[in-house]
Formats: structure tokens, C-alpha cells, sequence
């Protein structure tokens, strides 16, 4: 679409619509760091995931994993996905920061402001999520390889900055879905889920700003385009599997069974269990639909999303009837 | 039959090259295989041609590091790519996408 057409304009301002409408809704209310969470709730023995979202649950691991193992093994799932937000949104404040800084929406000023509220938001983020690990007795995980050299790996080539959103955009809204569905359960901790419902309701706000910058402003950069749609699908693959576990959530539980010993053959049937593979087709769905609406996918790539496993999650949105306006 | 070492692996790679997967690729894999009969050395693929250089290349488009034991799994496919990222056998670096197609240029 020419950059200079009316529908693009009207893409624009659509943008700049929705980016009022999340300036308004950070000045009104942001999360407080001592004032939004139950810190003084009582921790005896805390569950802190959905059973059926562990790891391990429908593979033949959990019938050899104590009850205890089982609750501490939810635990640091938990907090390895913390560690992992902790890591992204510490890269992505100083990545935006730098942005501002360097006026690279110079000619979309709202964007800049939105991104200063975006920036303070992740800040008290991280500094909630290390309370909250601290909180239940466990320690920061490693930041996973592919968050540290996230930026690097990815540099951004146009006008604007866009490969840079649209990875933000993508993590989150990946692992922001994965941990609303994990928490989703009366006997998880009330902490744990006061922290990811607040994380939830300003990371959807994120998410919505990123979804709507790459819908309106993709066509001013092919570059950007081709690479979004070569590597979305094997960057989602990858985000999807790390997103199950980490092999040091393992270490630190320290399983009895000798099973557990060989993480090759633990992690493999985790990946590739039925039931995991029905969870990730839920975590997936909403993304897929947006992947189509925005032309991310597009039919010369199919090959590349049915090799990498998402075949039957893009025949379902491309049999959808969504719109972009969906996104507003 | 497996192959049991880096020179090994390298010398049989044109047995293993499906031109056709390539045809629209140029870039560069750099490899580092670490530990006892480990080294560095890249593979050059040009548009349905390779050509494997020793050292380091000035800018590689893939960056992939493992230990011989994880490389040679790999090769002879006993080691799922994936597995091996997850357990941090190897770490992969630079652009994913042609990351991935590494395993149809080379099978």
C-alpha cells in the first residue's frame, strides 16, 4: 500500500486513536509496586500454577514426581517465566528509552509519549516480579539466549523501529497469554495471581500499542515485511518450546526419580505430548488471527508455518472472517 | 554410517546437499564447535552452491556454537535441533530463519 494513499492515512490515524486511548488509560491507573499486591498474604505450602498447565502433566513424568515435587516443580515454572519478563522488559526499557532519546517517532510525538508510560510500566514490572520471586523463596533463572541477544539479532532497517516492536509485541502477548491460563485456578496463591492479573491488564495495553504501530505502519518498510514473514514462524516455535519449561526449573526442584536425570528424553516428552500440544493451540489462537488480519502471513510462507508445526493454527484464522479493525 | 568426527562430517556434506534448498539463500553459518577435535569453520552457501572455509568469517549471517559430542549428534541426527536448544547444547545466533533451514540444505 503507497505510504501517501488514504488508506493508509486512515491506518495512521487509527493508530494515533488507540494510542490516545492507552495514554489515558496509564495516566488513569498503573500498578504500584507496595500498594497492589498482597504481600503480607500468608505462604504455607503455595501452588502457584494451573495443575494441567506443569510441564509435565500428561506425560508419564507426573506419575513419577511427588506431590511435593509437583508443587515446588509449579513454583519455578512460575518464576523461570518471571526471570524471563524480568530479562525482557529490563532490555526493552533501555531499548525504548534509547528510542525516545533518539527521536526515532520524532515524527509521531504521541507514540514517544506513549512509550515514556510504556517504559515506566516495565520498570515497576520488573521490580514487582523480583519482590514476588524473593516473596516465595526462589531466585531469578538465567535470562534465556534468545531474550539477551533479542535487539541485536533483529536489528531494526527502516524509518521506524519496527522489528524492535513487533518482538516486544510478540513475547509478550505469548507469554502474558501462557501465564493468564497458568494461574487460572482457585488454589493457585493469591499473590501469584494478584501479579499476573495486574501484569496482564497493562501488558494487554502494550500489546494493543504494538499490534496497532505494526498495522499501520508495516508498509513503510518491505524490509521489515519480508523479515517479519520468513521469521515469524520459526521465532514463535522456538518462543512457544522455551515457553513449556527450562531444564534448571528441574535441577532446583531435584527430582527423586532417576527418570528425571536424562532432561533429553524428559523435555521431548514434554514438547511432544498431546496434551501439550492442545495447550500450545490455545495459547496460539489469538496470535494466529492477528498473523493473517495483518498480512504477516501470507500464502508464499505457508511451507515454512506447516514445517514448524502451526499447519492446522493458520487453516483455522484463515478460516476466520476477522478484520484489523478488531485490534482497535 | 555415523560420522565420528568434524573432518568426517565436512568431508561428507556434499553427500548430504540438496541444492534445491538453496536456491534462493545466500549467507553465511558460522560454526563453533568447541572442545577436543572442535573448531571453527563456516559454510558459505551461494544460491545451490556451498563451500566450507575454516575460522571465523567476518559477518556472519547464523552464529551456532555446541561441543563436538552435541555437533556430531546433530549431524548424524541422534539430537533433535530443538532438544538441543532447550537443554543449551547449542546456542543459535543471528537470523533464525535461515537458522532453520540449515536442516533441509544439509540431511
Amino acid at each position: 500500500m503507497p505510504v501517501e494513499s488514504p488508506a493508509f492515512e486512515t491506518k495512521v490515524q487509527r493508530m494515533l486513536k488507540v494510542t490516545e486511548r492507552l495514554i489515558d488509560a496509564s495516566e488513569q491507573r498503573q500498578m504500584h509496586l507496595l500498594h497492589d499486591h498482597p504481600w503480607d498474604a500468608p505462604v504455607d505450602k503455595p501452588f502457584l500454577m494451573k495443575r494441567e498447565r506443569i510441564s509435565i502433566y500428561g506425560t508419564p513424568y507426573w506419575d513419577l514426581a511427588s506431590e511435593e515435587e509437583i508443587r515446588r516443580l509449579s513454583i519455578e515454572e512460575i518464576v523461570t517465566w518471571w526471570s524471563g519478563f524480568v530479562g525482557l522488559e529490563q532490555l526493552v526499557s533501555e531499548y525504548y528509552m534509547r528510542l525516545v532519546n533518539l527521536r526515532k517517532f520524532r515524527t509521531l510525538p504521541r507514540l514517544e509519549t506513549y512509550l515514556k508510560h510504556f517504559v515506566k510500566e516495565e520498570i515497576v514490572h520488573t521490580l514487582v516480579f523480583l519482590k514476588a520471586m524473593d516473596y516465595y523463596g526462589s531466585e531469578m533463572y538465567e535470562v534465556p539466549e534468545f531474550v539477551r541477544s533479542l535487539f541485536d539479532d533483529n536489528a531494526s532497517t527502516g524509518e521506524y523501529p519496527l522489528m524492535a516492536v513487533y518482538l516486544t509485541m510478540m513475547v509478550e502477548w505469548l507469554a502474558d497469554i501462557q501465564q493468564h491460563l497458568d494461574t487460572d485456578a482457585d488454589y493457585v496463591h493469591v499473590l501469584a495471581k494478584s501479579v499476573v492479573h495486574a501484569h496482564w491488564r497493562e501488558e494487554m495495553r502494550h500489546i494493543k500499542f504494538g499490534q496497532n504501530v505494526i498495522l499501520a505502519l508495516a508498509d513503510t518498510d518491505q524490509d521489515f515485511i519480508d523479515k517479519a514473514r520468513q521469521f515469524t514462524p520459526v521465532f514463535l516455535r522456538q518462543v512457544v518450546d522455551q515457553g513449556v519449561t527450562n531444564i534448571e526449573c528441574f535441577d532446583r526442584v531435584g527430582f527423586k526419580h532417576p527418570a528425571f536425570a536424562d532432561k533429553e528424553a524428559l523435555l521431548e516428552a514434554v514438547i511432544g505430548s498431546p496434551h501439550r500440544q492442545a495447550l500450545n493451540r490455545e495459547l496460539v489462537r489469538p496470535m494466529m488471527r492477528y498473523f493473517v488480519t495483518s498480512g504477516i502471513y501470507v500464502p508464499q510462507y505457508h511451507a515454512l508455518w506447516a514445517e514448524q508445526g502451526f499447519e492446522a493454527d493458520i487453516q483455522e484464522a484463515l478460516a476466520g472472517d476477522d478484520d484489523a479493525s478488531q485490534y482497535a | 554410517m555415523r560420522r565420528n568426527t568434524l573432518d568426517e562430517v565436512i568431508a561428507s556434506m556434499s553427500t548430504h546437499f540438496h541444492p534445491e534448498a538453496c536456491l534462493d539463500i545466500q549467507a553465511i553459518y558460522q560454526w563453533h564447535v568447541t572442545g577436543d577435535g572442535g573448531r571453527d569453520f563456516h559454510i558459505v552457501i551461494d544460491h545451490g552452491t556451498f563451500d566450507v572455509v575454516d575460522g571465523v568469517a567476518s559477518s556472519p549471517d547464523v552464529t551456532l556454537r555446541a561441543d563436538l559430542t552435541t555437533y556430531l549428534r546433530l549431524s548424524n541426527q541422534e539430537l533433535k535441533p530443538m532438544t538441543a536448544l532447550l537443554t543449551r547444547k547449542l546456542v543459535i545466533h543471528g537470523n533464525i530463519y535461515l537458522g532453520s533451514k540449515m536442516d533441509h540444505i544439509f540431511r
